[in-house]
Parts: structure tokens; C-alpha cells; sequence
């Protein structure tokens, strides 16, 4: 018994030696972060004359940062907020019915699943542009919605599935309106999905690239990976601190929501690989 | 008369409750995609907007293009390469991480966490570490794998990109494989125990046989990842050194939207989605088989 203990000990010691090689870049990206350009050029691997915050400041006012953290909050509250909404109404009744219709229905929302979003990313953007859909965020919002619901609608079928039948049955009877009885009796009792969704829709749409670069061309309305990509490509000569300190700063947010939430994130993520 | 009834409620429900995010789902997902097959039998470039009729013009180019066949190269040696490596990586930490070991919860979250983080900046990360420190730290060590330019040469950008996509998502391979691991039935493994079975020949039997739904599944991600991996490639490496790095979803992208030839790019489009839907099919068949 004594060895195997030894053995645990010794992988636990290998593991933390894998996490400190893994995370050693980070130690440098932090530390060139606060240089000044001519200390980056010079030594990226001297530390900082001076530890200041005059990177992230810059990044601040040339990237116009609080509107473009504002608007990344917009849109990815609101697209996460139509997709749980809409989704566990589909949700629900998907698990509920048990015919043809229902299962071909699931397998029709299954499909973009598996699909990489250039499949569909020219249609879109002809759309978007011909229905006014570009660049108005409440729109791509919406468009986001609908591209992306898949897995929600997957997880919270799932879920349902949970949910004894004799409920919905006994307000039936008492002839509660489908709507109300669904918000006042179904939509808390999924309560812990739709945490573990909404954070995990919240990350990714907090970091989508890829339906911000079409939608998106004005410049007051660019999200967090929109700018810094605009930020990456406006100097021929890589600005490095100010780079890797837009890049802190785009990580630091969803970081700090990992913290609190890893357990979730990591289940709910789990889940929705294995179920897709 | 019941069943009517029933049936007849069952619509309205359909209506009331799955209809609006089906609506959704299909004006932004299913019709753009049957659109793109429509598209890629025109010269559409988005702008003109007489649009003509090529028939299969398209279909034919695709497979003359070398810039096509090269991407198309790249994107399945990358999802082998990387099928592997995240495989092997994820399977042998979550088995590190299946024991007793004390602090397990904190490593995990520690090896999970560069998952979360955006494509731009994982991009940004390894460019200045591949590209910029690395060239520093060789004249102070002297040591030969500082000296490569891992991101500037065309035949080991494969493997650069490759790493950095396995430093980004091993801590996903590996959650899946833990969580598959955990819900192995014991009854095996004890029996094995008792047989004194060793350890090695105990993962080869018993565990890897017994996960093989959860390593089905692992492998269709890979290939998922290493198609949605444009993102990073275009600040990590932004396709180059020439086309070298250019899997076939950015070739698509740049084709559709810097070339302007969307036409081109959705006949590009139609034939991966053929092709991801033959992977899907063969997976969900071995994945029957099994059960």
C-alpha cells in the first residue's frame, strides 16, 4: 500500500512539473505585457524597467476598449439569452412528443453540430447584408441565436427527459396555459443546465471571431477579438506589448469566470461532447 | 376522437414551443447552407449582382486548384497529426489524473484552462513565443531547437500549429477521457485485480476496450477541431509561409472574402461538407456497432 502511495505522489509531482512547463509562455507574455516597445525589441527576456500599465492603457484608448468590451456583453448576453429561452421551450416539448416529427426535428438541429461555420458563412453574410442585418448588433444577435442553438436544444431535450410526465398532465387538467405553466413550473426545475449553459454560451460567444469578421465592418460596433485582430493588423512590424496586453486583457474576463465556475464549465462541457 | 384531439394539440404545442428557435435555426442555418449549394454552381463574388449559371465549372476548378489540394493536404495531415497526439496526450493524463492524487482538481482545472481562451490570443501567445523569444533564447543556450523557425518553415509549420492546437485543447481531451474513465463499471477491474492482472496489460484489456465509445468520440473531435482551427492559424500564422499552413476552412474564408470568389468558395464549401458528413456517417455506425 505504501508503494502505491508513493507511486500517486510521484505522478502528482510529475503533473505539477507539466502544468509549470505549460503555463511557463504565459510567464512571458505577462512579463512583456508591461514593457515598453523598445524593452520588447531589445530583451523579451529581461523583465520591465518599470511595471506599469501604460500598455493596457494604450489599448484602452486606441482600441476604444470600454465600447468594445460593452459591446461584446451585448451581444453575447443577448444571443445566450435568446438561445436558453427559445431552446428550452424546444427543448421541452421535443422530449415531451415521441413521433416522426419530433425525432426528424432533433436530427435537423443536430446537423450544425458537426458542420464548420465556412459551410455556411457566404449565405450568410449575402443574407445579412440584404436583410440590414450587418452591422447592427441586436440583429447579428439574433442571427447568432439561430446558428447556434444546437447544442442547447440537445442538452435541455436531454434534461427534460428527467422531468416526470404527470406534471405537465396535472396542468393540464387544471387548464394552465402552456405558456405559463412552463415558465412557472418547468423552466425553474432546469435551473442547474441552464446555469452550466449559460456560462458555457456566454465563453463562446465572449471569444467568436469568425460571425463578428462578416457581420461586422463599423468600428464603434467591433467585439473583443474583432479589435484585436484590427489591432494585429494595423502595424506592419508587430507591436508586441501591446498585443499580448490586448490579449490579457481579453482573457482575463472569461478567467476569472472560469474560477468561480470550473466545475460547471468542465461538466457542461463534457456533456455536450459526448451527447454531440 | 381522442387521438385526434391529441394530435391535434401535439401541432399547436409544435407551433407554440419548438417553432420559434426552429424558425431561428432554419432562416440562419439550414437555408444558408442549401443556399451555398446553390451558389456553388454560379460565378457569384458577392458584389455583381447579375449572377450566372456555370453548372459544374466550379466543381471542376476545385479539383485543378493546387492551392485546394494543398489545403486539403494540410487539413488531413493536421487532424492525424493531431488525432493522435490529443488522443494519447488526454488519455494517458486522464489516467494520471484517475487516481488518488491530492491535488487533482486543481491540476485539472490548471492543464483545462487555455480551452477557454480566444483563438486571437492563443494565436498572439505562440507567434511571439515561436517567433520572437525563441530567437533570443538560442544565443544564450545554444541549444538547436531555439535556432529552427518553427513558424517560418514551411515543412515544420505543420507541427508548430499541431502544438499549439494540442497546448490549446489537451485539457479537453482529457476531461472527456476522465469522465469516461469514471463511469467504467468496477466489476472488471476488480476481477483483474484479483487475477493480479499488471497494470499495462489491465489498459489494454480492460480499460481501453471498455472506452471505446468515449474514443469514438474523441476522434470525431479531433477532426471537428483541426477544421474550426482557422481562427488561430490566421494570427498565428496567418496561412504561411506561402500557403503552407492553410487548412481547407481558411482557404475557404480567404477565397470567399479576399478573393471575392464565393461562387468558387461555396462548391469548396458543398464538397467538405460531403466529406465531414462521410466521417459523421462512419463514426455513428461504428459507434452502433459497438452498442
Amino acid at each position: 500500500m505504501g508503494e502505491r502511495k508513493n507511486v500517486n505522489r510521484m505522478i502528482g509531482t510529475l503533473l505539477w512539473i507539466f502544468c509549470f512547463l505549460m503555463f511557463l509562455p504565459m510567464v512571458f507574455v505577462i512579463i512583456n505585457a508591461f514593457k515598453t516597445f523598445g524593452e520588447v525589441v531589445m530583451d523579451p527576456l529581461a523583465l520591465p524597467e518599470e511595471w506599469n500599465l501604460n500598455n493596457f492603457k494604450e489599448v484602452m484608448k486606441t482600441g476604444n476598449y470600454v465600447k468594445v468590451f460593452l459591446n461584446t456583453i451585448y451581444f453575447a448576453v443577448l444571443s445566450g439569452t435568446i438561445v436558453l429561452v427559445l431552446s428550452s421551450m424546444a427543448g421541452y416539448k421535443l422530449s415531451r412528443m415521441d413521433n416522426r416529427a419530433s425525432k426528424i426535428t432533433m436530427l435537423v438541429f443536430m446537423i450544425a453540430m458537426m458542420l464548420p461555420f465556412p459551410v455556411i458563412m457566404i449565405p450568410l453574410a449575402t443574407v445579412a447584408s440584404k436583410l440590414n442585418i450587418s452591422n447592427n448588433l441586436t440583429l447579428v444577435s439574433v442571427l447568432n441565436a439561430g446558428f447556434s442553438c444546437s447544442l442547447a436544444v440537445v442538452m435541455y431535450t436531454q434534461t427534460v427527459r428527467g422531468i416526470p410526465k404527470e406534471l405537465d398532465e396535472c396542468a393540464y387538467i387544471d387548464g394552465c396555459n402552456g405558456y405559463r405553466f412552463f415558465f412557472s413550473v418547468i423552466f425553474p426545475l432546469l435551473k442547474p443546465m441552464t446555469g452550466t449553459l449559460s456560462v458555457l454560451y456566454f465563453i463562446r460567444y465572449w471569444n467568436d471571431l469568425m460571425l463578428p469578421m462578416i457581420l461586422i465592418s463599423k468600428k464603434e460596433l467591433y467585439t473583443i477579438p474583432l479589435s484585436q485582430l484590427s489591432f494585429y493588423n494595423q502595424f506592419t512590424q508587430n507591436r508586441w506589448n501591446l498585443l499580448l496586453a490586448s490579449g490579457l486583457m481579453a482573457i482575463i474576463p472569461v478567467v476569472i469566470l472560469y474560477i468561480f465556475t470550473q466545475k460547471t464549465i468542465i461538466s457542461g462541457i463534457v456533456a455536450g461532447a459526448v451527447k454531440g | 376522437m381522442k387521438t385526434k384531439v391529441k394530435l391535434k394539440k401535439e401541432g399547436f404545442d409544435f407551433f407554440r414551443f419548438i417553432f420559434p428557435m426552429l424558425l431561428l435555426y432554419i432562416i440562419f442555418f439550414i437555408l444558408p447552407l442549401l443556399q451555398t449549394i446553390g451558389y456553388s454552381f454560379t460565378d457569384y463574388n458577392g458584389i455583381n449582382p447579375t449572377v450566372e449559371w456555370t453548372g459544374f465549372n466550379n466543381y471542376l476548378a476545385v479539383f485543378k486548384d493546387k492551392l485546394f489540394l494543398n489545403s486539403l493536404l494540410f487539413t488531413a495531415s493536421s487532424a492525424l497529426l493531431f488525432m493522435i497526439f490529443a488522443n494519447t496526450i488526454g488519455f494517458v493524463l486522464a489516467l494520471a489524473l484517475n487516481r488518488k492524487i491530492k491535488s487533482k482538481n486543481i491540476l485539472r482545472a490548471i492543464i483545462f484552462c487555455p480551452f477557454i481562451f480566444n483563438n486571437v490570443t492563443v494565436g498572439f501567445i505562440w507567434q511571439f513565443i515561436l517567433g520572437r523569444l525563441m530567437t533570443d533564447l538560442y544565443p544564450l543556450t545554444g541549444w538547436e531547437v531555439f535556432k529552427i523557425g518553427w513558424l517560418s518553415n514551411e515543412k515544420l509549420v505543420l507541427y508548430s500549429v499541431v502544438f499549439v492546437k494540442l497546448w490549446q485543447t489537451m485539457g479537453y481531451f482529457m476531461v472527456i477521457y476522465l469522465a469516461g474513465l469514471q463511469m467504467l463499471p468496477q466489476d472488471p477491474v476488480e476481477a483483474a485485480v484479483i487475477d493480479g492482472c499488471s497494470r499495462l496489460k489491465m489498459i489494454t484489456h480492460i480499460t481501453l476496450p471498455l472506452l471505446k465509445p468515449t474514443i469514438f468520440v474523441c476522434l470525431f473531435l479531433a477532426i471537428t477541431e483541426t477544421l474550426n482551427m482557422y481562427p488561430l492559424l490566421m494570427t498565428l500564422t496567418n496561412g504561411g509561409p506561402g500557403h503552407a499552413s492553410e487548412n481547407i476552412s481558411l482557404y475557404i474564408y480567404v477565397e470567399a472574402f479576399k478573393s471575392h470568389r464565393m461562387g468558387y468558395a461555396a462548391a469548396m464549401s458543398v464538397i467538405l461538407t460531403i466529406l465531414i458528413l462521410m466521417v459523421a456517417a462512419l463514426q455513428m455506425r461504428l459507434t452502433k456497432e459497438e452498442n
